[in-house]
């Protein structure tokens, strides 16, 4: 549906969210413990990994412009399909400890709610299937990243 | 209805529409916080236009799908349903807002009772009230999701103008064709007199004619093109304008509610109303200036009683008035009111210590108190304005657009707020400079002139850098500053730009000028927003992001006194000078050293860590091996090179961890070294913390 077109569901619309209802209303006993599909990378020595679904993409990391007198989990700025894009320290923002540093050559493009932000990645490790258990990465919640108020442009 | 009202009415529909076409598709793909941003909109616009039961109907959806939201709840079929049925109300209210009628209201009724009998009572979405505070009312926009209204005209000039363009391509493709016979008439002539053959002079005479005419064509062309970026540039312009008098009807509303929270009188006049300025500019403006009006009510204008007791009209006049001036946008909120006490404002400041007691503030240093976040001279909260006037959230919004903000007073005659901010936020022409190879940008129409001059010729009394300007002194703010890198000295070449923010002049001292650019113009994200010296990014035709300098703030910061008692604990600090050319490893060792309590600073690369040991003085240097310019190594063995950091603790800090990477290091005299893959906070800490006591 286009913007500016009056309201009317389509069939489409409808199907979805009828699926959509059902599968949420039984989301607690279709995936009782499970696996769930991440990109795992590594920053910082740490092992991380974001949802498959907040994903929009994996970039090779270039120009990266320094952002003057920003905070230290904000590794500059890059320009990502003629947008600009904040490169996000997960661990400096996370305040995990640092275990051994390497030079940043990725980018991990997240979304939610209409944002984006790129997380600065090492090495992109694998995208597969992982057990969500005591083994997996650390999981980065990507919404509560979007909330966090140093992300949100309220001032502290 | 009013006339205005009205089309402010029917512009709300337009974006009504939108907006519940854009929830459908958010709920649809499960994009909750869509949902909510597009909910906002709708709750605050039907508030501000007073059509209640619309505000109350997104309301109340908003408290429906808050638990979702939250992550407590699934959307269940029953929910999904009641909020499909509150679009669907909504969408069925449009036809009866159009026609002036009650047509759908029982509809959006229905509708507000089903959600509430989902929902009970326990609603804590925060309601649309008139005093809430605009800096928490709007969510992030997306401006890639962003709509503009055209008008038939306007795409039809865009349409003659692609006619235009599709006869020139037909042209150049008819060059490309005559091109193409030079070519093969040069190649003949060229085989003929290679072969020792006589080249007719006659021939080459007609093929200097038909090329100069080539190139007559290109010329005309090239001109034809031009006009068309210019043509196609200026229409695409005019379709993000809007007139001003869109804000009308929104002050007008805020001007009422405040009189009657206040039991005040007053009335809005607006002068201007005709100008056009970009929608997102007037978005932008909107909520400052209605925090502008509440205050003048509020703080300004003097009870109806009062006013007359001192010969004013029981009735006060708040004045909005917008004018254009080139492609700036001046906008000035003026009421008749008490003013504000200066000297008041000055005695709060020192009492709360944002100022020093010696300290001589003039009048526009001690105005611009009252743009600091939370200062206020209100010894009560009030319902309408909260604590304190809240000009902190209009500067903001003034930076936000690249523009600045200032103010007037005289006690007893009232207050003026001055607005001067870019006409259109979306092209601009800037001067871009350069600082240390990082490039940036300032708007060409904040820009009075350029002036060139050498390091030496800024003066830094211990307090201010000024540089004298046609004998005046000019506060300066050196990029160098914001960079965190040393100032240029001595005959070192500095490029000052003098810039204009309202009132104030500041001199922008730099290493080079890089010239004059167009900038296309991005919002800044707001993780960024907060950043008080930069108003956006700018994307270069390259794809170069750079940042676009707040003369305004710039201007402040140079203009504020250094406090002396940073300079003191700053001594007391261990100094630790940091040097990789690599920013995630320099801003990771200056997140952990400041947060170990050391006082950093960082270079780039060995000749920068250099640059700044011969100027300031340094406790430890923690440096990484391979840098361009002058490695680690080379950085080491010059600083025990030179008798003033010969005994300047240097601890290196690599990848290359070797025995030999290790034993090269020694060899050029570094204290210790450390591996980059075995870092540990803890253990630099400890390194450096028995450096210093070794040393000491």
């Amino acid at each position: 549906m286009h913007p500016g077109q009056p309201l009317k569901r389509t069939r489409d619309i409808e199907r979805i969210l009828a699926e959509r209802a059902r599968a949420l209303a039984v989301v607690e006993e279709a995936v009782p413990t499970g696996t769930r599909t991440l990109a795992a990378f590594t920053m910082g020595g740490h092992e991380l990994a974001v949802p498959i679904e907040a994903l929009s993409r994996a970039i090779d990391l270039g120009v990266v412009t320094e952002i003057p007198g920003g905070p230290a989990h904000l590794l500059g700025v890059i320009v990502v399909d003629n947008r600009l894009v904040s490169l996000l320290d997960v661990p400096a923002f996370l305040g995990l400890p640092a275990h051994g540093v390497a030079d940043v050559n990725t980018a991990l493009v997240v979304q939610h709610g209409g944002r984006q932000i790129a997380l600065a990645a090492e090495r992109l490790q694998r995208i597969a299937d992982f057990a969500l258990d005591a083994a997996a990465p650390r999981l980065v919640d990507v919404a509560a990243l979007f909330a966090d108020a140093r992300l949100s442009g309220r001032r502290g | 209805m009013d006339p205005a009202l009205r089309q402010v009415v029917l512009i709300f529909v337009e974006e009504l529409r939108e907006q519940l076409a854009a929830i459908t598709q958010a709920l649809s793909a499960m994009e909750i916080e869509e949902v909510f941003r597009q909910a906002h909109s709708w709750k605050g616009s039907a508030s501000s236009l007073g059509l209640d039961d619309l505000a109350t109907l997104a309301h109340d959806f908003e408290s429906a799908l808050t638990p979702v939201r939250r992550g407590a709840a699934p959307l269940t079929p029953e929910l999904l349903d009641a909020a499909l049925a509150a679009l669907d109300a909504a969408s069925a209210r449009i036809p009866g807002l159009i026609a002036e009628s009650d047509e759908g209201a029982s509809e959006v009724a229905s509708a507000t009772a089903a959600l509430r009998a989902l929902t009970g009572e326990q609603v804590d979405v925060a309601p649309v009230s008139s005093s809430e505070p605009v800096r928490e009312a709007e969510p992030a926009v997306d401006p890639a999701t962003e709509s503009v209204r055209v008008t038939v005209a306007r795409l039809t000039a865009l349409e003659r103008g692609l006619d235009d363009l599709r006869g020139l391509r037909s042209r150049l493709e008819s060059q490309a064709e005559g091109a193409a016979g030079a070519v093969h008439t040069v190649d003949q002539l060229w085989r003929a007199a290679r072969d020792g053959h006589r080249v007719e002079p006659g021939a080459l005479f007609a093929l200097l004619s038909r090329l100069r005419g080539m190139r007559r064509a290109l010329v005309d062309d090239a001109e034809t093109l031009q006009s068309h970026v210019v043509a196609t540039d200026e229409t695409l312009r005019t379709m993000r304008m809007v007139p001003a008098s869109n804000l009308g009807e929104p002050l007008g509303r805020a001007l009422r509610d405040a009189c009657k929270k206040t039991g005040k009188e007053a009335r809005l006049v607006i002068d201007g109303g005709d100008v056009q300025l970009d929608r997102h500019v007037l978005e932008e403006l909107k909520g400052p200036l209605l925090h502008i009006v509440r205050n003048a009510v509020d703080h300004g204008v003097e009870a109806p009683e009062v006013r007359e007791a001192i010969g004013k009209p029981a009735r006060a006049r708040v004045t909005v008035a917008i004018r254009q001036e080139l492609r700036t946008l001046h906008v000035e909120v003026g009421d008749d009111g008490r003013g504000v006490d200066v000297e008041a404002v000055r005695e709060k400041a020192r009492a709360r210590g944002l100022v020093a007691g010696d300290e001589e503030l003039d009048e526009a240093q001690t105005i611009d108190l009252l743009f600091r976040s939370g200062f206020s001279t209100a010894d009560e909260v009030t319902e309408l304005s909260g604590r304190g006037v809240g000009l902190d959230v209009v500067r903001d919004a003034a930076t936000r657009l690249g523009g600045s903000v200032s103010m007037t007073t005289a006690i007893g005659r009232g207050s003026t707020v001055r607005l001067a901010v870019p006409l259109t936020i979306a092209a601009a022409e800037g001067i871009v400079v350069e600082e240390r190879g990082r490039r940036f940008a300032l708007p060409l129409a904040q820009v009075e002139r350029v002036v060139r001059a050498t390091a030496a010729e800024l003066r830094d009394d211990g307090a201010h850098v000024v540089f004298d300007l046609d004998d005046e002194p000019l506060p300066i703010a050196r990029l160098s500053a914001l960079l965190d890198a040393p100032p240029l000295a001595g005959k070192s070449a500095v490029v000052i730009l003098v810039a204009r923010a309202g009132e104030r002049r500041v001199g922008v001292a730099c290493e080079r000028l890089v010239g004059q650019r167009e900038l296309l113009l991005r919002p800044l994200p707001p993780e960024l927003a907060t950043l008080d010296h930069v108003s956006g990014v700018a994307l270069l035709p390259s794809g170069e992001a750079i940042f676009v300098l707040a003369a305004a703030a710039l201007a402040r910061q140079a203009a504020q006194r250094r406090p002396a008692a940073a300079t003191a604990t700053a001594a007391r600090e261990r100094s630790v000078l940091i040097c990789d050319d690599s920013i995630t490893i320099r801003s990771l060792l200056r997140h952990s050293l400041e947060a170990a309590g050391f006082r950093v600073r960082t270079a780039a690369d060995g000749e920068e860590a250099l640059q700044l040991a011969a100027l300031e003085r340094f406790d430890l240097v923690v440096a990484d091996v391979r840098m361009p310019r002058v490695d680690g190594l080379q950085l080491t063995t010059r600083l025990r090179s030179s008798p003033r950091t010969a005994r300047l603790p240097v601890v290196l800090f690599s990848s290359l961890a070797s025995s030999q990477d290790r034993e090269a290091g020694r060899a050029a005299g570094a204290s210790a070294y450390l591996s980059k893959r075995e870092f540990d906070r803890g253990e630099l800490v400890d390194v450096i913390a028995q450096l210093l006591k070794e040393r000491a």
